[in-house]
């Protein structure tokens, strides 16, 4: 029994000098990336300076051109929008960017994951690196109470995004400039509609919509003009039913709602589609333009 | 001879008996998991023919690992009828039995004459058994959080969408759920056996390197060999086994499989399942190809790949939701259609996985066939490499969110 606990204490003792070891080495490699989604994830939390900021998931970083919306406000612009992520990561990158400056416009893509009901903790990893930044900690408590354990672990706080900090740093792969991401295939496939999509039941996760009003109420503290956006999704319907909590905190924080999901000039036609929830680079310059007159028309001082 | 009637009016009465305790153990598996499918089906057939009548569905929580701890209790009931064991006399140690806590989610299912006597033993610290079960832990935890719940990622990405992806992905999905399966479930059974040698208890393996099977009898001898067991001793062998015609041996083969689909959930989905493999080894079975003990390797290599492409068409089935959204995935395989491809699997995780599938490969190759080749693997500075590095390994490239085991929702 002694040589079983005292293996078992020896086994420990070498994983805690790997964790600490392995922490100091990746949030070096972190901090001074040279490309690939690190750079730019510390571009956003540490070094951004523009005066227009988009916020979302994917449809929000292959959506919204940054140059064109340049061009048109005369406002420099970066796209901050993750794939397959939403409010809860957008909510970390604010806090971060608000602790260091205010931006004049936010831009944010509503989508499906600002939404629904889903396991929220995913929606933390890439903040994992920033955990010991200022109100980022609580951020992970409020979601995932045991995370407060977990992150004593830099095996942990680096878990899955370690060998693409590696990566980034010794091959460090293209980072998009000003954070958009263009697609580029077309459509060549006409979509079935999905069963799922038909009478299913939506749970609203009060979560997200919490860090959705926490994320209006730090920007209109800081002073910034927010708008809400639906970019267009291929034959897209009307406004859906499970879309009025969002709608009603825009209008709560008098915050414009725009809806283009099945905005015509775009959404029926297939050639500006990769898929039928994400426009390719052609249908995102369309959209991009589309979506800043409406701005333009409501807030003319820009 | 009246002596002789007595007994046999006896033993049909503890025939009656011992079926009505059968099914009476059955039931709050039948009503949890099979009564709203039941419902439903009646419901749709009395619909087509134009009847309108549907009792109230249930919206209750299903007991985690049900169909494992009612097997379990079952079979040994049906083991001391038989005379296999005898009747346990402490309820304590019976209650233990049935909901011993490392295996009351997923299995393995155990017998009673494997399981009660070690708990009627008093247990003194074993320290191979002890390091033994934690070296099989920490293979499950590796299996399971590094290679099953990121090989899930891709699956459930692409399954859930799977029309927008071209054909190659929707195979290569199909080939990571089966291996996803594997991991996830032999992951989970080497924790449940680690976690219970560690306390002095030994349980059966549940996995024997499936996927290197060279047909799908030899498959269904490598993998849930508990339940297999089950199957065979509570429901193949009462039908009369091979013991028999050999069209009654087919049919006996067709309903113990038809049985192991429906206990896996209630869904048409999993009777489609069970059924291929049941026909899979009759088709073996008529043509003689159950066993090869041959030695050529081209003819192993062979066999081995048409065994696991039969098994990976049949997950399908037990993956989707329904009969045609499985036959929509494996038409997608062959289709033009769909513009996304393999691109949804990230580089990182790309070498995440193949490193995983790597070890995994050369573990169960190892374990197969070359174990007393390879000696200096049980050199302790490499052991203990080994086992720091598995260890660091679960936690930077595990995923480690709050997912769940395939088979605790059976």
């Amino acid at each position: 029994m002694k040589i079983f606990i005292r293996n078992l204490l020896l086994f420990f003792l070498a994983i805690i000098a790997i964790d600490i070891t392995w922490g100091i080495v990746c949030q070096y490699l972190n901090d001074h990336s040279k490309g690939g989604g690190i750079r730019s994830r510390y571009y956003v939390c540490k070094q951004s300076n523009e005066d227009v900021l988009i916020f979302g998931s994917s449809r929000a970083k292959h959506h919204y051109v940054p140059e064109i919306i340049e061009d048109s406000l005369g406002l420099s612009c970066y796209n901050t929008g993750e794939d397959g992520n939403g409010i809860i990561l957008s909510y970390g990158f604010l806090r971060m960017i608000t602790s260091r400056y205010e931006p004049k416009v936010i831009i944010y893509d509503i989508s499906d994951y600002d939404i629904y009901e889903d396991d929220n903790v995913k929606y933390l990893n890439y903040l994992k690196p920033y955990y010991h930044e200022t109100g980022i900690d609580s951020l992970f408590w409020s979601i995932e109470p045991k995370t407060r354990l977990m992150m004593c672990s830099n095996l942990y706080r680096f878990n899955t995004t370690c060998l693409r900090v590696l990566g980034n740093y010794f091959h460090p792969i293209t980072t998009y400039p000003k954070g958009y991401m263009p697609l580029y295939n077309t459509m060549n496939w006409e979509p079935k509609i999905e069963k799922s999509d038909i009478g299913t039941e939506k749970h609203i996760d009060s979560i997200k919509m919490h860090y959705f009003e926490q994320f209006i109420m730090l920007a209109k503290q800081k002073g910034i003009a927010v708008f809400c956006c639906v970019s267009p999704k291929y034959k897209g319907s009307s406004i859906p039913s499970y879309y009025s909590s969002i709608m009603n905190l825009c209008e709560q924080y008098k915050v414009p709602f725009l809806y283009y999901c099945n905005a015509k000039e775009i959404s029926n036609n297939r050639d500006y589609f990769q898929d039928p929830t994400h426009l390719n680079d052609e249908g995102a310059r369309q959209y991009t333009s589309l979506m800043l007159r409406d701005i333009i028309k409501l807030q003319p001082e820009l | 001879m009246e002596k002789d009637v007595g007994s046999k009016v006896q033993g049909s009465k503890r025939k009656h008996l011992v079926w009505l305790f059968a099914l009476l153990g059955l039931l709050p598996l039948l009503v949890f998991k099979y009564y709203n499918f039941l419902n439903d089906c009646i419901s749709d057939g009395l619909a087509s023919v134009g009847l309108q009548f549907a009792l109230p569905g249930l919206n209750w929580a299903i007991p985690v690992g049900i169909s494992f701890f009612t097997f379990q209790a079952v079979g040994y009931m049906l083991d001391v009828y038989h005379g296999r064991v005898k009747a346990e006399k402490n309820l304590l140690d019976y209650l233990l039995f049935v909901s011993f806590f490392p295996q009351v989610m997923s299995g393995p299912i155990s017998k009673a004459d494997e399981l009660l006597p070690q708990i009627k033993n008093p247990h003194k610290f074993d320290y191979d058994q002890a390091r033994q079960g934690l070296k099989w832990l920490l293979w499950g935890m590796f299996i399971k959080l590094v290679i099953a719940d990121r090989l899930g990622l891709f699956v459930d990405t692409v399954y859930a969408n799977y029309i927008h992806y071209n054909g190659l992905t929707c195979f290569v999905a199909s080939i990571f759920y089966t291996l996803q399966i594997y991991c996830d479930f032999a992951g989970y059974s080497l924790m449940a056996i680690g976690i219970a040698a560690t306390l002095g208890f030994n349980l059966i393996n549940n996995f024997r390197r499936p996927y290197l099977a060279v047909s799908i009898t030899d498959f269904w001898r490598r993998w849930h060999i508990s339940l297999t067991r089950w199957l065979t001793q509570q429901v193949y062998i009462p039908l009369g086994g091979s013991r028999c015609s050999k069209a009654r041996t087919y049919w006996n083969i067709f309903i113990t499989f038809l049985v192991s689909g429906i206990w896996h959930g209630a869904n048409w989905t999993f009777i489609v399942w069970g059924c291929m493999h049941g026909v899979f080894q009759i088709v073996e079975k008529a043509l003689g190809w159950q066993k090869y003990e041959g030695h050529n390797w081209t003819v192993k290599v062979i066999r081995i790949g048409i065994t696991f492409l039969l098994v990976n068409v049949a997950w399908v089935f037990f993956r989707m939701p329904n009969i045609s959204e499985s036959i929509g995935l494996i038409g997608q395989m062959f289709s033009s259609e769909g513009t996304a491809g393999l691109a949804a699997l990230e580089f990182d995780k790309l070498i995440i996985i193949v490193t995983g599938l790597l070890m995994l490969l050369f573990k169960d190759i190892k374990d197969e066939y070359l174990s007393a080749r390879l000696r200096f693997l049980s050199n302790k500075v490499t052991r203990w490499c080994i086992y720091v590095l598995l260890f660091s390994m679960v936690l930077t490239l595990g995923v480690l969110d709050s997912g769940q085991f395939i088979y605790v929702s059976f």
